[in-house]
Formats: C-alpha cells, sequence, structure tokens
C-alpha cells in the first residue's frame, strides 16, 4: 500500500471481512469510516483501527451522506448480504459518483448484476473454492 | 403478457385478486411457505416459492419485455436489486416498485425504475390534504419547521366570527399577525373584533396548529 497518498475509504459491513480490511487499511494511514448496523460489530474493533465508526442502516441514504460518501475515493461493500451490498455500491456509483467501488458478492449467480453496474467484485465463495482446489492440485483450465 | 407480482402478502393478495379479475394472467413470487400456501388457496394464479431476488427464481418465470413486474418486499435492498435484475437481465421495462424509505425514491428514480410507489408519501400528501380544510389558504412551515405560518378564512360558523381577539382562547405559542378585512390590512389588538370573511394571518408553533385551527374556523 502507497502510503504517501492517502485515500478516503468508506467500508460498509464490519463483520468478519469488513473489519480486517477496515483496520489494516486504517493502519496503512487511509482515513477510514466503517459503517454497521450493529454496535458491537464496531466495538470489537482492534486498537490499530483510528478511524471512524458509524452506526447505521446504509440501506438509508441519510446514513451514506453522514458518510461523506460524495467525498470517498473508494466505497468498499462488504456485508455478508448480496442485497444490501448491490444496494451500497450502485447507490455509490451512480448517486455520490465514487470513482472505485468494490463489493463483495457471495452469491455467484449475482456477480452478472453487479458488472452490469461497473461495480469491482469479490467473490470470498469462488475465492475459498478455488483455493481448495487448488490444494487438492486441481487446476482450474 | 403477464403480471408478476413479487413479495408482500397482503397487497400482493388484493393486488392479484383485482388484476385476475381484469383478466390478467398473474405469477407470484414468495419466499415464505405460509403466504404461499394461502395465496395458492384463494387465487387462481401461479405461485412460485422462493426468493425473488436470487436469479433462479426468477429464470423460472420467463419473463420477457412484455411483462409487468411489481415488487412490493419490505425492503427496499431487496426490491432495489430485484428491479435492475429484471431490467438487465429479462428487459422488462414496465416495473413498479414499492419504496419502503421515502428517500429512496430518487436512488429508484435515478436507475431507471420510473413507477416508485412511496406508501409513507402517499399517507403524509393525505394526512396533510385533511389538515387542508377549505378555510386555509395557506399552510406553511418556517424555520425548518418549528413554525408554522397560516392563512385562513373566517367562516360565518367559526366559534371566535364576532368575538374579541382577548375573549378567544388562542395558546400562547400563537400570534395573530394580521387581519385582511376588505382589502385594508387591520393590525389586530386585544379590542379587535374577528368578523365573518376576514382573513387572519396566524405563526404558531406546530404543536398547536390544529387547536389553533379549530379556534378559528371551527370543526
Amino acid at each position: 500500500m502507497r502510503k504517501a497518498e492517502s485515500l478516503y475509504v468508506v467500508v460498509v459491513g464490519c463483520g468478519r471481512i469488513g473489519s480486517i480490511v477496515a483496520t489494516k487499511l486504517s493502519i496503512f494511514g487511509n482515513n477510514v469510516v466503517v459503517i454497521d448496523s450493529d454496535e458491537a460489530a464496531l466495538e470489537s474493533l482492534p486498537e490499530e483501527f483510528t478511524g471512524f465508526k458509524i452506526i447505521g442502516d446504509v440501506t438509508e441514504i441519510s446514513v451514506l451522506r453522514d458518510a461523506k460518501l460524495d467525498k470517498a475515493d473508494v466505497l468498499l461493500a462488504l456485508t455478508g448480504d448480496d442485497n444490501t451490498n448491490f444496494m451500497v455500491a450502485s447507490v455509490a456509483k451512480r448517486f455520490f459518483g465514487v470513482k472505485r467501488v468494490i463489493a463483495r458478492v457471495n452469491e455467484p449467480a449475482n456477480e452478472d448484476i453487479f458488472k452490469e453496474f461497473d461495480i469491482e467484485i469479490v467473490s470470498p465463495t469462488q475465492l475459498a473454492a478455488m483455493r481448495v482446489l487448488s490444494e487438492l492440485g486441481v487446476q482450474e483450465t | 403478457m403477464k403480471v408478476v407480482i413479487i413479495g408482500g402478502h397482503k397487497i400482493a393478495y388484493h393486488l392479484a385478486r383485482m388484476m385476475i379479475s381484469k383478466g390478467y394472467h398473474v405469477y407470484i413470487v414468495n419466499k415464505d411457505p405460509r403466504a404461499c400456501e394461502q395465496l395458492a388457496k384463494s387465487l387462481s394464479a401461479v405461485v412460485i416459492l422462493g426468493d425473488g431476488s436470487k436469479k433462479s427464481v426468477l429464470d423460472q418465470l420467463r419473463l420477457s419485455s412484455e411483462d409487468l413486474v411489481v415488487i412490493l418486499t419490505n425492503t427496499d435492498r431487496d426490491n432495489l436489486i430485484i428491479s435492475q435484475m429484471v431490467r438487465h437481465y429479462y428487459g422488462v421495462e414496465r416495473i413498479v416498485t414499492l419504496v419502503n424509505d421515502p428517500e429512496d425514491v430518487e436512488i429508484f428514480h435515478r436507475l431507471g425504475v420510473k413507477a416508485a410507489v412511496s406508501p409513507t408519501n402517499i399517507l403524509l400528501q393525505t394526512i396533510q390534504g385533511l389538515l387542508l380544510v377549505d378555510e386555509i389558504e395557506e399552510f406553511s412551515l418556517v424555520e425548518e419547521g418549528r413554525l408554522v405560518f397560516l392563512r385562513l378564512e373566517i367562516p360565518e360558523t367559526s366559534p371566535s366570527a364576532h368575538k374579541k381577539l382577548k375573549e378567544i382562547p388562542l395558546p400562547n405559542n400563537c400570534v395573530i399577525g394580521a387581519i385582511i378585512r376588505n382589502n385594508t390590512v387591520v393590525i389586530p389588538r386585544g379590542e379587535a373584533e374577528l368578523l365573518p370573511e376576514d382573513r387572519v394571518m396566524v405563526l404558531c408553533e406546530p404543536s398547536v396548529q390544529s387547536q389553533v385551527i379549530h379556534l378559528l374556523v371551527g370543526e
């Protein structure tokens, strides 16, 4: 991670994936805002996380406004719910004009609709499956 | 052409019933098994049990650009992804979506769903319309809603007609700023009498608006 260029990153979802990503980004000197409706999830962020925390429902546009999404360089939609990630990501793209939008897509069948909106996707399901296969020495062709 | 109703329980039932009676082929998608059972028993519609935000479920509907899709789930994130899927995957253009959070209406519009219906907004407008009885000529919120400006006409039947202002039991957080009588302005004092056909300008706090309207206009 380039330290010279610090980014303003909004992370949606402070679950297992979101909390790791937000903490690392924060350690590397970026301005990070994490949003989750679960207060306990936000409290469980380690001390190394020095960014902001917002408790709120990310499908409410006022919450995204509070996070100053219009100023964000990157939006990461990392909740465990694809429909939430799609709404946040498409709103970030079309409504707030965020340049880089990356979403976690859990259900592989949903990947196409995210791609239709130029949303970059990360699929934990695919990644895990590929990893298991490569451990077994099965190469994807 | 078929009408597809995704989500919703009571509204889905009544809407389906009426569309069927108008002769449309109605398909219903619902992820609640009990709702599906009830809908299937009481309606001559095709009922599909499944999550309407899954492509595998939508594929079963064999949608085409001719069809009309009504989306009624109680979460906007589900309604949004469903609306975009039916648009992008099957070319459906006629989409009606229920919007739960009134602030989301703009998002649906921006993402190409023209018919985004917010029941909250409809209720709000209806309530405001009811508040605006005939005698109220103007009703506006000022200072971010902390103050209400009212312009209303005093009817013959008003409980305050032919009364002096000081005799009208107006609440403290309310003032009558001016009376317009035969096109002339009367700056009211306590001794001034209100007459039928007077138009009064009132400033008050929102908490007492209906009390003030009742006192000046009547029930």
